[in-house]
């Protein structure tokens, strides 16, 4: 028999961590934007996004892509974490004990609460090795140089190094489609270096997305 | 956070509140009262509401393993804890992004449609029993829009998932 009182006592039963309004705490006065642990926020204009971007390509040429993936890589370690300190305490359990359903959609809500867009993450490919995420209405790539190549390094370095530190394994991250050149998402695949290594090859054979996932899929059986 | 009270407070500014505005300040005033008396009943008599709950759905469903149902419990104790926050802050909002946004996913992806439906129902059928029914139409709004939120989707074919480790 279902005894309530003793699920009561054991049982968190917290909502979303990432809700915008208890998110998102602030003082006006002193110009101080933090979250609900206390952590610091940055807010940061588009036109500084599209500044850095102009800057970069300016400086580096095709390059800057290497630069914008190298500075998500950094900055995806310590967002990962940051976040994963913060929903443990939250939450009172240590990751390794959360659903990983439950730790997905605390990735989509933060994602999207902190203004990056909206987030998907598909393991449909899971069993093969590879993660799929989508972002749509990417506040990076909307800022981005538009029409020339997908322009979303800084998530896919993000992206590289969050899962990378989630599963304890190396894992690279390559982008397929970009709103930059008119696709309605952004997509990344995410898997081991040496096994997503053909998608940059195929890409420039003009592949689409679904097409690389048919190949990588073929390519690992 | 008081929707109805901060759009008054807002048109006073530089006035008094006119006669009319007056009498829709009253109105809201009491209608707090009553929003609190609910809220009350509802924190105080939690565990009664829901073993209540609990013992009949045991019944209906006596082949699930009582993880399912304790879990399927777990969502509906919370949906009632910000549905009744909601009630008391007239603000839909506050159970939308706090709770049904992050919710719904993992109710999906954990196939407990047809238990958490029934939770639903049940749990419906007995507060409108408990409360008074001026408090039971004060709360109806936000279960509504639990149930319209959390069990409208079809459930998808998606696998039980475990923490990704040696996979990727």
């Amino acid at each position: 028999m279902i005894d309530i009182n003793n699920l009561l006592k054991n049982r968190p039963l917290k909502g979303n961590y990432f809700a915008p309004d208890a998110y998102l705490q602030g003082d006006n006065e002193f110009g101080l934007l933090e979250n609900r642990s206390g952590a610091r926020l940055l807010a940061i204009p588009d036109t500084l996004l599209k500044g850095l971007f102009t800057a970069l390509e300016e400086e580096l040429g095709s390059g800057s892509g290497i630069a914008l993936f190298s500075c998500g890589r950094s900055w995806g370690k310590s967002f990962y974490n940051r976040f994963a300190d913060e929903l443990a305490g939250y939450y009172e359990k240590p990751l390794a004990q959360m659903e990983m359903i439950q730790f997905l959609q605390c990735l989509k809500q933060c994602w999207k609460t902190h203004g990056w867009g909206v987030l998907d993450i598909d393991l449909k490919y899971y069993q093969q090795g590879f993660i799929v995420a989508k972002v749509i209405n990417s506040a990076y790539i909307a800022n981005a140089p538009q029409g020339k190549r997908p322009m979303g390094f800084l998530e896919a370095g993000i992206l590289s190094s969050f899962f990378s530190q989630l599963t304890g394994q190396d894992l690279h991250c390559v982008q397929t489609t970009c709103e930059s050149l008119g696709a309605e998402s952004n997509s990344f695949i995410i898997g081991i270096k040496d096994r997503v290594k053909s998608v940059s090859a195929w890409l420039e054979e003009g592949h689409d997305h679904a097409t690389i996932m048919e190949l990588l899929c073929r390519q690992q059986n | 956070m008081q929707k109805d009270f901060e759009r008054l407070f807002h048109r006073a500014e530089d006035h008094y509140l006119i006669p009319s505005e007056m009498i829709a300040l009253k109105k809201h005033i009491g209608l707090l009262g009553k929003r609190l008396e609910t809220y009350r009943y509802l924190r105080d008599n939690e565990a009664e509401i829901f073993q209540t709950v609990a013992d009949r759905l045991e019944a209906d469903f006596p082949e699930e393993p009582t993880q399912k149902l304790e879990q399927c419990l777990c969502h509906w104790i919370s949906t009632l804890r910000y549905s009744s926050m909601a009630m008391l802050l007239s603000n839909p909002e506050y159970l939308q992004y706090r709770l049904l946004e992050w919710l719904t996913e993992m109710i999906e992806a954990h196939e407990l449609r047809a238990i958490e439906t029934r939770v639903s129902e049940i749990l419906t059928e007995h507060l409108q029993k408990v409360l008074s029914a001026e408090g039971f139409n004060l709360l109806k709004p936000f279960l509504t829009q639990s149930e319209t939120v959390l069990l409208a989707k079809a459930a998808p074919q998606s696998p039980q998932l475990a923490m990704a480790g040696d996979k990727a």
